[in-house]
């Protein structure tokens, strides 16, 4: 479904938001206007939602949004914990328009979430190799990334005063990724997400809603009148024609 | 005598006369086939290409389902009432309630969790009567004062009644995603016998266009 772009550009600056489940995301954004320095700035946004509904089965979600003024054209690709790579576009934007690419993915779990990641890139023409704007890898954690479905991560043990301390404390949030142009169309390599190494789990939403039962049945709202009532009548008539027969059948 | 016997068996038509439905076995019916607007790229992937509106969460105020033969105005349903009725009961067989019990459960381009609606199924005319017979990829709409909202049928699962509440299919925070349940007699429709099973169809959000200003 496609609606009117007029509707999309009304809303001001747009946004290039990437929503994925289960990989990495790669979004190219392009736009036409970046040779020279008069032309408008291409801008966009990337957000991605792991959205675990179904046991081992993942929603990959991904929306884009183009925040800049002018026309851009934009692509995205998902990489799944197993490395495999789904690409997406590119995709011409007007100017605050904004698509999304949904993508199910089956045999994955939670505890593939360490392995997800996306970036985002743009060039100024849909054929560019050059991207004038890339979101960065989106992996968890990252403001960026929404995951429902799962349990939130256990808390870090306490620290033990007596164990030594590594001198080189690694960096809990996950290191960015080179900001490596990518180009629209092309992927990932596999397993690059799955040797980050493990990082920590994003604020999740609440793991499961808290539901009354389903008191659905049309037999609780006490409308079986008009069954009953048509047996009735129905019944009433045979009673009535039973008196009938009888009072007939004694007077002869 | 053989009106009186006539009569009688009439009787017993009318009451057994709900022919049963075909029945429809618990399935769980992902779909990742794409519509006439999706595009599928070389690697097997599904590009939706739906453009997405900013559509702010507001509650519902219309289900429109033509696969289910569903048109009408959607009520609010609090947890309070859920409370007073002991589940979720809708007042009347034309009642399209919507759950405001789960925090977030609005539909928008931005919501953030499922949204649940319920309704009535039953051997006479009931609002949800016909959703045992949708099918993946069927799509409905939902309204709010702040736009519209595509769905689409992705998942029709069944279960015991007892379970509903626990299922975790049924209680996942998934955003975008609409639940209309019901009531589901296995063996069709039964004037004699409570509805030992619940239905759910799940939809996902397709797309949302704002209402004009």
């Amino acid at each position: 479904m496609h609606t009117s772009k007029q509707s999309a550009a009304r809303r001001g600056a747009g946004k290039l938001a990437a929503v994925a489940v289960a990989g990495s995301v790669l979004l190219a954004l392009a736009g036409g206007a970046s040779a020279t320095a008069a032309e408008p700035e291409i801008t966009g946004e990337t957000s991605v939602t792991l959205a675990f509904s179904a046991p081992d089965t993942v929603r990959v979600s991904v929306i884009t949004t183009n925040t800049s003024a002018v026309e851009a054209f934009g692509s995205a690709s998902i990489t799944g914990p197993d490395g495999r790579v789904y690409t997406f576009g590119p995709k011409s934007y007007d100017a605050g328009e904004t698509w999304s690419y949904d993508k199910v993915l089956t045999g994955f779990t939670c505890a593939d979430l360490g392995r997800v990641s996306g970036a985002a890139a743009g060039t100024d023409l849909p054929g560019d190799t050059a991207p004038d704007w890339t979101s960065g890898t989106v992996r968890s954690p990252d403001p960026r990334l929404t995951i429902t479905g799962c349990d939130p991560a256990p808390p870090p043990p306490p620290v033990d005063p007596e164990t030594p301390v590594d001198p080189a404390p690694v960096d809990p949030q996950t290191p960015a990724e080179p900001e490596a142009p990518v180009e629209p169309g092309v992927t990932a390599q596999p397993g690059v997400a799955a040797q980050s190494g493990a990082v920590a789990a994003p604020a999740v939403a609440p793991v499961a809603n808290r539901l009354p039962a389903s008191q659905t049945d049309g037999a609780l709202v006490g409308t079986p009148w008009p069954t009953l009532g048509i047996a009735g009548v129905v019944g009433m008539l045979a009673v009535l024609l039973s008196a009938g027969l009888f009072q007939w059948a004694r007077r002869n | 005598m053989a009106v009186a016997v006539a009569a009688v068996a009439l009787l017993g038509t009318l009451v057994a006369g709900c022919a049963p439905l075909p029945q429809r076995d618990s399935t769980l019916t992902l779909t990742d086939a794409p519509s006439p607007s999706e595009s599928v790229a070389g690697d097997g992937s599904v590009n939706v290409g739906v453009l997405t509106d900013a559509v702010p969460v507001a509650p519902p105020t219309h289900l429109t389902f033509p696969a289910a033969g569903i048109d009408g105005d959607v009520d609010e349903y609090t947890a309070a009432d859920a409370e007073a009725d002991g589940g979720i009961n809708p007042p009347r067989l034309d009642s399209i309630s919507w759950y405001s019990g789960v925090e977030g459960a609005l539909p928008g381009s931005d919501a953030t969790n499922t949204v649940y609606l319920f309704g009535h199924t039953w051997t006479e005319p009931a609002v949800f009567n016909g959703l045992r017979d949708v099918a993946a990829g069927d799509e409905a709409t939902v309204s709010t004062e702040r736009g519209v909202m595509t769905y689409r049928v992705e998942e029709i699962i069944t279960m015991s009644k007892s379970d509903f509440s626990e299922d975790p299919r049924v209680a996942a925070v998934v955003p975008g995603r609409l639940a209309l349940v019901s009531c589901y007699r296995p063996g069709g429709l039964d004037a004699e016998a409570h509805a030992p099973d619940n239905i759910v169809v799940f939809l996902h959000l397709v797309g949302a266009r704002p209402l004009a200003d």
